[in-house]
């Protein structure tokens, strides 16, 4: 397979670049004569406390990106540098979001939220209170004994943020988390976790594939292209904060959303 | 309530209907006795009955435990590695596929004709679903949680105890299930091929003295107390496991898995 020529992006040199993703490339060897290149050189910085968000339809290797990014798979070529360290193994500041739940049925809500505390063993009388100040902001409280089977689609998720954010890790990576939640729900879970986020700054890896959620989420859009995944272009997102539902009006919305519709087409994603 | 009274009508006509056709001129005692010959019977001499019973019973509590002690570990070792799993699931199946009977001779062979011999095959008959129970609940987990769970840095051990094994609770049981009923046929099928008490053997004895109530009574018997051990594991089950995992434990949710 031949490697199509993609040059790094880099960010705005006027931010710290906190996760820095140089040259990585990914080959999966599905058997002896048939691998699979799911990222072509992805290069770009992303600097810290911004919400990045990374659409592209399905199979572009946005899910492998995040696993690189994690450290939980190691990249064929290029490395994964975070806050100045190459990332080697799993690293453990990150907070984890899928688009399933993956609540354990067997726990309560708040079990639920306080498992990266019990795996890491730290105290858990400190964090028991962070834990149920989470699940109220986002509306959760009153559910916190709750098992999750008595939850819906959409507060299961929350629960699973709260999950993610108890350790206070610097870096969010959200793997298409709202794909299960439906429309309505979904766009407040989005406006939901850029208030969280807000209050405790992270920066944010967000996957998706719907272009209006990575418009009204972002900072700053990463459009992927299909087979091999690799960055057709980079979009800073001069949509005004604070974001709302309103933010969906606004010209500077649409646009976006017309432009990154163009690079797809350009790149007959779309036909 | 209606649907309780509902199965002790069908059980009833059920019943009648047997006492009917025994009581038939027609049909000789000794081809379908009525159940009350077979009360009678069995109300005869019950201290034999309960006697065999309890070897029996003895036998299979022993050969499913030792079943359970050894197809959790057999199971999550077979999960754990891949070495282990290319190892032991051949043979497994192997065994499986082995009718019960044709070992029971083997066994007479090497551990006798005491209750050792039928130990060893109520367990031998009921490794299998539990083993099989375990592999597949254990691998229910989805790899975005093993994911999950690494990124906090959780050791194999952690994920294993905190997520896996609790998680594969539901299925195991199931094993269980099957397995004690198994345990049971095993128990039996030894005391069959050469013993000198349970109630196999039992059932040979009235078997070779044309006692047909006796050997229903047995029959019957027997199955019942497979029916009381199925619910017994049945309640430990309720017991054991929290509320939420009695039904599965991943929840599949629209869209998911893709």
């Amino acid at each position: 397979m031949k490697l199509a020529p993609a040059g790094p992006v880099r960010s705005p040199a006027s931010r710290k670049a906190f996760v820095e993703l140089e040259d990585l490339s990914m080959i999966y060897e599905a058997a002896p004569d048939s691998r699979l290149l799911a990222l072509d050189r992805v290069g770009c910085a992303i600097a810290e406390s911004e919400f990045c968000t990374i659409v592209g339809p399905s199979g572009c290797g946005k899910s492998t990106l995040l696993m690189l990014t994690a450290g939980l798979y190691r990249p064929s070529a290029g490395r994964v540098v975070i806050d100045g360290t190459p990332v080697t193994g799993p690293w453990h500041g990150v907070g984890m979001v899928f688009q399933r739940d993956l609540l354990l049925e067997w726990r309560t809500a708040l079990d639920n939220v306080l498992l990266p505390i019990e795996v890491k063993k730290l105290p858990r009388p400190a964090f028991e209170d962070r834990a149920r100040s989470l699940l109220r902001l986002v509306g959760l409280a009153g559910f916190e004994n709750a098992f999750p089977e008595q939850l819906s689609v959409g507060m299961r998720q929350r629960v699973a943020i709260c999950r993610a954010l108890i350790h206070d890790p610097r870096l969010l990576l959200m793997d298409e988390p709202f794909a299960a939640v439906d429309l309505l729900t979904r766009e407040k879970l989005g406006l939901d976790l850029l208030r969280l986020t807000d209050e405790h700054p992270k920066t944010v890896l967000f996957v998706t594939h719907s272009v209006e959620e990575a418009v009204l989420l972002s900072d700053e859009v990463l459009v992927f292209g299909p087979r091999p995944g690799r960055i057709l272009r980079r979009l800073e997102n001069d949509l005004p904060k604070p974001r709302s539902l309103a933010s969906r009006s606004d010209v500077r919305f649409h646009r976006l959303v017309d432009e990154i519709r163009a690079v797809f087409q350009a790149a007959g994603v779309l036909s | 309530m209606r649907r309780n009274a509902a199965v002790l009508v069908v059980y009833g006509v059920l019943l009648a209907a047997w006492a009917v056709a025994g009581s038939l001129p027609s049909v000789p005692a000794f081809i379908l006795p009525s159940p009350l010959a077979i009360l009678h019977r069995v109300a005869r001499d019950p201290g034999t009955l309960v006697f065999h019973s309890l070897v029996t019973l003895q036998e299979v509590v022993f050969g499913f435990l030792l079943a359970v002690l050894l197809g959790i570990p057999l199971g999550v070792l077979i999960v754990w590695s891949r070495l282990l799993e290319r190892l032991f699931y051949p043979a497994l199946v192997a065994l499986q596929a082995i009718p019960k009977v044709a070992l029971a001779p083997i066994l007479v062979i090497w551990f006798g004709f005491g209750p050792t011999s039928k130990v060893t095959l109520a367990f031998v008959t009921a490794l299998f679903p539990i083993v099989i129970d375990t592999v597949v609940g254990m691998s229910q987990t989805p790899p975005e949680m093993i994911h999950l769970m690494r990124s906090l840095g959780a050791s194999g051990l952690q994920i294993f105890t905190k997520v896996r094994l609790i998680a594969a609770a539901p299925q195991v049981f199931g094993g269980f299930k099957i397995g004690i009923t198994l345990a049971m046929v095993g128990a039996v099928v030894g005391e069959f091929i050469a013993a000198n008490s349970g109630l196999g053997y039992y059932l040979l004895i009235a078997n070779n003295a044309f006692d047909a109530p006796l050997l229903f009574g047995i029959v019957i018997l027997l199955s019942l107390l497979s029916v009381a051990l199925f619910y017994l594991i049945e309640l430990i089950e309720m017991l054991v496991l929290p509320r939420p995992l009695r039904r599965s434990a991943w929840k599949i949710q629209p869209g998911a898995g893709a």
